[in-house]
């Protein structure tokens, strides 16, 4: 299925077409991705939803170059990801993407300020630089009082914030969500899609988030929805 | 050897073999009731083989260091127990003269006996059905040289034998495979040994002339060579045999013998087994007893004595390993503690579906029992590979020394590699049962959920109970310490209540931090408190080696928890100084944050190297402190460039200044006051001494030495300790004592060797000689001594002098070159005893730039048996024997090293697994492959760092301490850091431990992000 970019806006800060993932663990072959099309389109935040298995985390990563593909092409601002390197995609995704996972992965050795500022450190920012966009983040994030404590003393609320705060440190163009509100109580998760849609809004940053939860889709400028490593649905009608 | 720390190696392989088996029965137990916890277990070690090979070779070290000290202590016993039966061949008892029967206690010690004794012998021990052979022999030392090839031996064994018993005794034949036979040899032929016809390159035909005494020679054919001998002693190299009769005649000792030999049925291996029955027979026999004799288990004597020296071996580097064993037990600790903490979520599994902490304990075990059963075999045979190469080493170093020539060979008994492979394994099944019973105290939510194990805010009332006994504990080993003078026990007594005052602190909320590190920083300062602070207290502290394994131990110790305990710290002067450099930045953060926040398992890492790296230091600087004294030819030598011995009692030396002046080719021999400058000493070795003064002390064997007037005046050997009136200000007057020896017969000088120490420092094989150990409060150690009354009986002419010992020499003075007995003036042989006493050592000072005077010195005397020492060439190659001996030594410590880098290894691949996921993350937030494996090397880099420097630093810190306390008993020692050593053992460490780190450093970068972020 085609991904016809039928809103006929043109800035597409990701493209993908004809997308194939297998996983060949030896004994069988899995088709993860089929010839998946599809474009996002700069400041745009979409929702992937799927049954669990449908390639929803698959696509994410080969989308945000964290897993290389077996067919079709993806580009990311115009550079198709298949002809940089591995240093060139790392360089690119200390610089211009941010994640956000379900399971927070933030590291436990680190301080929930020293957590945020490793993107900026990689990226070469001075340490006393980083060490001030980091505590701003943190304040954006409500954390302000919390950057020296490390992730095993926080609230999951607390730490998915944190690394919220760590995935948008460094001002990325694109921000990838796996499940962000997976692991939290109702209560915390609303907490974190209002902030995910107020920075979306006032950063114009673009969002991909998979996600189970309708609530957080329905957030979203649309919702593609996904089964069997295909795209069934782009979205296009719901939101807009 | 037969021996470890007291208890015979038999014991140790019978109760270590039975807790081992007790231990297999209990896992065959186990295996039958929880066939599911087996699988399990064998099924994780199967898992990841590459991970199983590292925790083998972890385990195994402790077990090959073991082994190969074993090894050490077999060769030792077999290579003296091999010299001792090849040089006896079938003897295995001799009858002589009993230096102590109380026949002689009216009268002189006679040499030989009467020939007509031997008839009574023979007629009880020919009987027995336990001894094959009694041979009658007249033996004495003369000098010989080769007329053809011109080739001569000083102290050659002339021995006589019955023809007619010779032959039953033992099967010599001759270098063409005939029996030798004494009956066919004319009245001026001979039979020579192979050793001695190659020493004095012989051949049948040849003539050698025999010097037996003033102006008698005696030209006598070489018959025959045989390939061997029926009495030979390891002092002779060269051995000539001919009739009994023959030798009685040209000996002037008609009708006389020196020994009866007597063979056990057997061969020469076996027939001591017999020694004790045979002795027990016919030891008392009224024709021994009643003619003052004596049946001498000879061959058991020597077999003993090699077992002592193997024991000798053993415990020496057993002592020398146990950092490395310790640290061996810690890798043990340390990789189950991760195995456990790479499963927790997989264990707290178990426990939340129904499995007890028990099935948890016997699940580890089970596998800890396989790993450590393969670990145990792996190591019995790297330690016996390791163990041989120690031996060819120790061989190297024992040849080196000019005044031994011993062969080491390799050899191993089948007790010992059962002793150290049931002693591996226990101690590997028991570090793995106590953390396994700590692994199964999991929190089950916290195990599956995979969250830290909280800190707690205070110690428990239970750690409270601990800490408070711990106090208890600590200042009764420091009163008991101080009433027996026992150092380390007063010094370890404090340290214990530190660590017991840190966790009743903690019970009161003092915070950790403060707590540990207060205990730790209290720990450094009180181990390495000057050693003046130790005498302010006692001076009469006794400490043996312990203390040097304690000290390493507890200032690490103290180290390691100020260390990870203020880690903030420590992060935070890394990421201003290093941290600042762009780039490094992230790099440096993550591979600090990791060690630092894994507390334990970092500090016992850093505590591997540290505490080798330590004793390594400390060794290399103590070693080099001695190896610069042994420079000194002044205290080996005595300020003499030659030494001669002339043993030859058929030929003796008479006038030997007479003599240098007659010879032309002597000039060299420096001249003082016109007269030959050459201390002349005459030694009596037929000599027993005791102490006067104390009340049923017998006589003990010694030697006396009688030095004449020159040596008194020109010898510059040290005195150690002396009489108050010849210390001034802490220092000897050795003139002035040698003065009053010279001039006021009775005064005598000691060894060092005849008086204790209070540190029991040496590892010496104790014979059953005199000493001044039942001297009250006299010790090695003491600023001065009160002069000693002792009685010294010269044996050959029953007479007892009474002297008093007013100094004593040090201990470089015994290196090989004097006698180990008591000295006096030679004066007081002339006026006291009832014979003359032969001119026997002599030290000759030479003008500088002769050449080879020792040959020539040498060759000018060799009819008078005399044997000389080129006295720079024994202080060279004591020094690089002993240079040798402890570098291998050390080589032998940096052993531990091995076991620090396997740990790094081992703690680099389990962080690699267990941070898979968040790797995954940092690559995902921009880590490119490059910095994950630089932070991981970075982090194996600032464990093996911080533990090389705290080593170091520690090590030196301690040096000083050890060197000054030295310097107070020995002034000319002094501190020499040899840096190149020091830091070559360290680089290549770092080096090593970066290599080992390198591979799953490597395998990190390599992980898939997305692979990585997949598996929770």
């Amino acid at each position: 299925m085609q991904d016809s970019g039928s809103n006929g806006n043109t800035d597409s800060i990701i493209e993908a077409s004809e997308v194939v993932k297998i996983y060949d663990t030896g004994r069988v072959k899995v088709n993860a991705l089929h010839n998946v099309d599809l474009k996002v389109q700069r400041g745009e935040m979409v929702a992937v939803m799927g049954p669990s298995g449908c390639g929803k985390t698959t696509l994410l990563n080969c989308l945000s170059g964290l897993d290389s593909i077996n067919g079709g092409v993806i580009k990311i601002a115009g550079r198709d990801l298949a002809k940089m390197s591995d240093n060139e995609k790392t360089r690119y995704r200390a610089t211009k993407m941010g994640y956000v996972f379900q399971a927070f992965n933030l590291l436990p050795v680190l301080t929930a300020l020293e957590n945020v500022e490793m993107p900026l450190l990689i990226s070469g920012t001075k340490a006393r630089e980083a060490r001030e966009r980091a505590k701003e983040a943190l304040g954006l994030v409500n954390l302000g009082d919390w950057i020296s404590h490390y992730p095993a003393e926080l609230s999951g609320g607390q730490q998915q914030r944190v690394a919220i705060a760590r995935s948008l440190v460094n001002q990325p163009e694109i921000v990838w969500g796996d499940e962000p509100t997976g692991n939290l109580d109702s209560e915390n998760s609303d907490e974190i899609m209002d902030l995910l849609i107020s920075l979306n809004r006032q950063n114009k940053q673009t969002f991909v988030l998979v996600t189970h939860s309708e609530a957080l889709a329905s957030l979203a400028h649309r919702t593609i929805r996904m089964r069997d490593g295909r795209i069934e649905d782009y979205g296009y009608g719901a939101s807009n | 050897m037969d021996e470890l720390f007291g208890a015979p190696i038999e014991q140790y392989a019978v109760v270590l073999g039975a807790v081992f088996l007790l231990f297999t029965a209990a896992l065959i137990f186990i295996t039958v009731r929880n066939m599911i916890l087996v699988k399990m277990a064998l099924r994780q070690v199967l898992r990841r083989p590459s991970r199983g090979i590292l925790v083998v070779v972890g385990l195994m070290l402790a077990t090959a260091i073991i082994m190969s000290a074993f090894l050490t202590g077999d060769s030792m016993t077999y290579s003296i127990k091999t010299s001792v039966t090849d040089n006896l061949r079938t003897m295995d008892e001799l009858i002589r003269v009993d230096e102590d029967s109380d026949l002689w206690a009216d009268q002189a010690v006679p040499e030989d006996f009467s020939e007509e004794i031997f008839a009574d012998v023979a007629a009880a021990l020919d009987p027995d059905p336990e001894v094959d052979g009694v041979l009658p022999v007249i033996a004495d030392t003369v000098a010989l040289v080769n007329l053809g090839s011109q080739q001569f031996e000083a102290n050659a064994l002339i021995t006589g034998l019955d023809p007619s018993r010779a032959a039953t005794f033992d099967e010599v034949f001759d270098t063409d495979g005939n029996p030798v036979d004494l009956n066919s040899l004319g009245p001026d032929e001979l039979f020579i040994d192979l050793e001695g016809a190659e020493e004095l390159d012989a051949e049948v035909g040849d003539s050698l002339q025999l010097f037996l005494g003033p102006s008698s020679f005696r030209e006598m054919t070489v018959k025959g060579v045989m390939d061997g001998w029926f009495f030979k002693s390891d002092q002779y190299e060269v051995v000539v045999s001919m009739s009994l009769v023959r030798a009685q005649e040209l000996l002037e000792k008609e009708g006389r013998l020196s020994n009866i030999l007597v063979s056990n049925l057997g061969d020469q291996e076996s027939g001591v087994d017999l020694t004790e029955s045979v002795v027990g027979r016919h030891g008392e026999l009224p024709v021994l007893v009643d003619n003052g004799l004596e049946l001498y288990d000879v061959k058991r004597a020597g077999i003993d004595f090699a077992n002592e020296w193997g024991n000798l071996f053993l415990s020496f580097f057993t002592v020398f390993g146990l950092f490395s064993i310790g640290v061996g037990l810690l890798l043990i600790f340390l990789i189950f503690s991760m195995l456990a903490a790479e499963r927790k979520s997989e264990l707290g599994m178990s426990r939340a579906i129904g499995m007890k902490r028990g099935h948890l304990i016997r699940m580890f075990l089970a596998e800890g029992a396989i790993y450590g059963l393969g670990s145990s075999v792996v190591g019995v045979v790297i330690g016996l590979v390791l163990g041989y190469i120690l031996v060819k080493a120790t061989a190297g170093a024992i040849s080196a020394d000019v005044t031994s020539d011993f062969a080491l060979s390799t050899h191993v008994q089948l007790v010992s590699v059962l002793v150290s492979f049931f002693l591996g394994a226990v101690i590997t099944l028991i570090t793995v049962a106590f953390a396994s019973w700590r692994i199964s105290r999991i929190n089950i939510v916290r195990a599956i959920r995979d969250i830290p194990e909280p800190r707690r805010s205070r110690a428990t009332k239970k750690a409270l109970a601990g800490g408070i006994l711990l106090i208890i504990l600590g200042l009764l080993l420091m009163f008991s310490g101080y009433s027996n003078s026992n150092l380390v026990w007063f010094w370890l007594g404090p340290s214990l209540s530190v660590l017991g005052a840190a966790i009743v602190l903690r019970f009161f909320g003092v915070a950790r931090r403060w707590a540990l590190s207060g205990a730790g920083i209290l720990l450094v300062i009180w181990w390495l408190l000057p050693p003046s602070v130790e005498r302010a207290i006692k001076d009469d502290w006794s400490s043996d080696f312990t203390i040097f394994f304690v000290t390493g131990t507890m200032v690490v110790l103290g180290a390691v928890l100020f260390t990870i305990n203020n880690a903030d710290f420590v992060l935070g002067l890394v990421s201003r100084t290093v941290g600042r450099i762009k780039g490094l930045a992230p790099i440096i953060k993550s591979s600090i944050a990791y060690p630092l926040r894994f507390g334990f398992r970092t500090g016992i890492s850093v505590a591997m190297f540290a505490v080798v790296i330590y004793s390594v230091t400390v060794m290399s600087v103590v070693i080099q402190g001695f190896n610069e004294l042994l420079g000194d030819e002044d205290r080996i030598g005595g300020g003499y460039q030659v030494m001669a011995l002339s043993l030859n009692d058929t030929n003796p030396v008479t006038d030997l200044r007479a003599a240098i002046e007659a010879n032309p080719d002597l000039e060299f021999v420096r001249r003082v006051e016109g007269q030959p400058s050459v201390g002349i000493l005459r030694n009596i070795f037929e000599a027993s001494a005791r102490l006067t003064n104390v009340p049923g002390d017998d006589f003990d064997d010694t030697v006396l030495t009688g030095v004449d007037d020159d040596f008194a005046d020109s010898n510059r050997y040290e005195i150690m300790l002396a009489a108050p009136e010849y210390v001034e200000n802490g220092e000897v007057d050795a003139d002035k004592l040698w003065r009053d020896v010279k001039e006021n017969p009775g005064l005598a000088v000691v060894n060092s060797f005849l008086v204790p120490s209070r540190s029991d420092f040496q590892f010496d094989v104790q014979g059953e000689t005199f000493t001044l150990a039942d001297v009250d409060d006299l010790y090695q150690e003491n600023d001065y001594m009160d002069p000693v009354p002792i009685q010294v009986r010269d044996l050959k002419s029953n007479t007892t002098l009474d002297l008093t010992v007013i100094g004593v020499f040090d201990d470089f003075a015994s290196q090989g070159l004097l006698p180990i007995g008591v000295y006096t003036s030679t004066n007081l042989f002339d006026t006291q005893l009832p014979r003359d006493v032969d001119s026997n050592q002599f030290f000759f000072h030479v003008e500088p730039g002769t050449e080879d005077p020792d040959l020539k010195i040498e060759a000018a005397f060799f009819a008078n048996g005399m044997e000389t020492l080129d006295i720079g060439e024994v202080t060279d190659g004591l020094q690089s024997s002993n240079r040798a001996f402890t570098n291998l030594l050390l080589a032998f410590m940096s052993l531990g090293l091995v076991v620090g880098i396997a740990a790094l290894g081992v703690v680099s691949a389990r962080a690699v697994v267990e941070r898979r996921h968040q790797i995954g993350v940092l690559r995902a937030i921009g880590y490119s492959r490059g910095m994950v494996q630089l932070s991981f090397l970075l982090e194996s880099s600032f464990i093996a760092l911080l533990g090389i420097v705290m080593g170091l630093g520690l090590g030196l810190l301690t040096s000083i301490n050890v060197v000054s306390s030295i310097r107070h008993e020995e002034a000319d020692y002094s501190l020499v850091v040899p840096w190149v050593q020091v830091l070559g053992i360290a680089v290549v460490a770092y080096i090593l431990s970066l290599l080992m780190t390198f591979l799953p450093a490597r395998g990190a970068g390599k992980i898939s992000p997305s692979e990585a972020l997949r598996y929770e």
